[in-house]
């Protein structure tokens, strides 16, 4: 079977709805070996043709459909673990060591202001800065060839959703002025590194999809 | 063709099954053999294959290997120490109850 070939089976999958790679590499091999057999049954059979064959063989759209949504569970699983894995890499010493030194910049900077300050400003600088990381990784993967890291993201964007919305938390709760220095030291710590979280993990998760399912050339 | 209700229920075994004879295979090489051992008797989908493939994975009972082969990657499924038990034990169990099956089935001698 020609690379040609191959690639047309590729955009064919993706026409069905089978555009991931790590969702089509075992599909790939299936239809090419399928038409492989066929022509060798039939040497004269045109590659549509059998692409056609191969295809109802598989179960037409329905077999694609339930295939798809099993493989995406499956995808959905792994991502669990890739992400457990990627978390113990990224919380490791480096990081640990940032946070404390931004976290005491951060307590040097509470402490210079005076008491009664509003925090507002603070609060949504650090929460633009999150969504900048957010929107720069959104663009940057949005073409990803991987339903894993495509999942990824998009579970990653509902677990930034409460530090996003924790100014409205604390804007009911208090007054959004320095009383307690060390609540909002937490929560900017927090942010920090929910802001290299968001600008990092992204890439590191696409680099290990990339392992995970070497691209099909 | 076999029902595919009572196909369902075996499908695991008879992959597994398949896999203690022949050591690694892909996809496609299973269908084939299930069909060439059931003289095209027994006709597995390729939809219902794979996520039984992908369970009997996640289980802990096959093992997969990836190599390239004419350009495109397969995916190959072997048995793991844990899927060499569960075979031996799913085999004796399937046996037991066709073994039932036949008794309930067979004509009465009165």
């Amino acid at each position: 079977m020609t690379q040609a070939e191959i690639k047309a089976i590729k955009r064919y999958l993706a026409l069905n709805g089978v555009k991931y790679y790590d969702v089509q590499e075992e599909l790939i091999d299936h239809f090419a070996t399928a038409l492989e057999a066929q022509r060798e049954q039939n040497p004269g059979i045109r590659f549509k043709v059998a692409l056609l064959k191969a295809h109802r063989a598989f179960g037409g759209r329905k077999g694609f459909h339930d295939y798809i949504v099993e493989a995406r569970k499956r995808v959905r699983d792994k991502i669990l673990r890739v992400l457990s894995s990627t978390l113990l890499d990224f919380l490791g010493w480096p990081l640990f060591m940032i946070t404390i030194l931004v976290g005491a910049a951060w307590y040097f900077y509470l402490s210079t202001l005076p008491f009664g300050t509003s925090f507002m400003n603070h609060v949504l600088g650090m929460d633009l800065a999150l969504v900048v990381a957010l929107l720069y990784n959104y663009l940057k993967l949005r073409k990803s060839r991987f339903y894993l890291t495509r999942a990824f993201y998009d579970g990653l964007i509902y677990f930034f959703y409460l530090p996003l919305l924790m100014p409205s938390y604390l804007h009911a709760f208090h007054d959004l002025q320095i009383s307690n220095h060390w609540t909002y030291l937490l929560y900017f710590s927090l942010l920090t590194l929910m802001f290299f979280a968001a600008f990092m993990l992204p890439a590191r998760v696409s680099a290990k999809a990339e392992n995970l399912y070497p691209a099909i050339s | 063709m076999a029902g595919s209700q009572l196909l369902k229920g075996t499908l695991s075994t008879i992959l597994l099954k398949l896999l203690a004879d022949n050591g690694r295979m892909y996809g496609y090489e299973i269908i084939q053999n299930i069909k060439k051992y059931s003289s095209d008797q027994i006709n597995v989908t390729e939809g219902a294959l794979y996520p039984a493939l992908h369970k009997l994975e996640s289980q802990g009972y096959l093992l997969t290997e990836s190599h390239k082969v004419d350009g495109r990657t397969r995916k190959y499924y072997r048995l793991s120490k844990k899927g060499e038990r569960a075979t031996v034990d799913k085999l004796q169990e399937l046996q037991e109850f066709l073994q039932n099956i036949s008794g309930i089935l067979a004509p009465k001698t009165t």
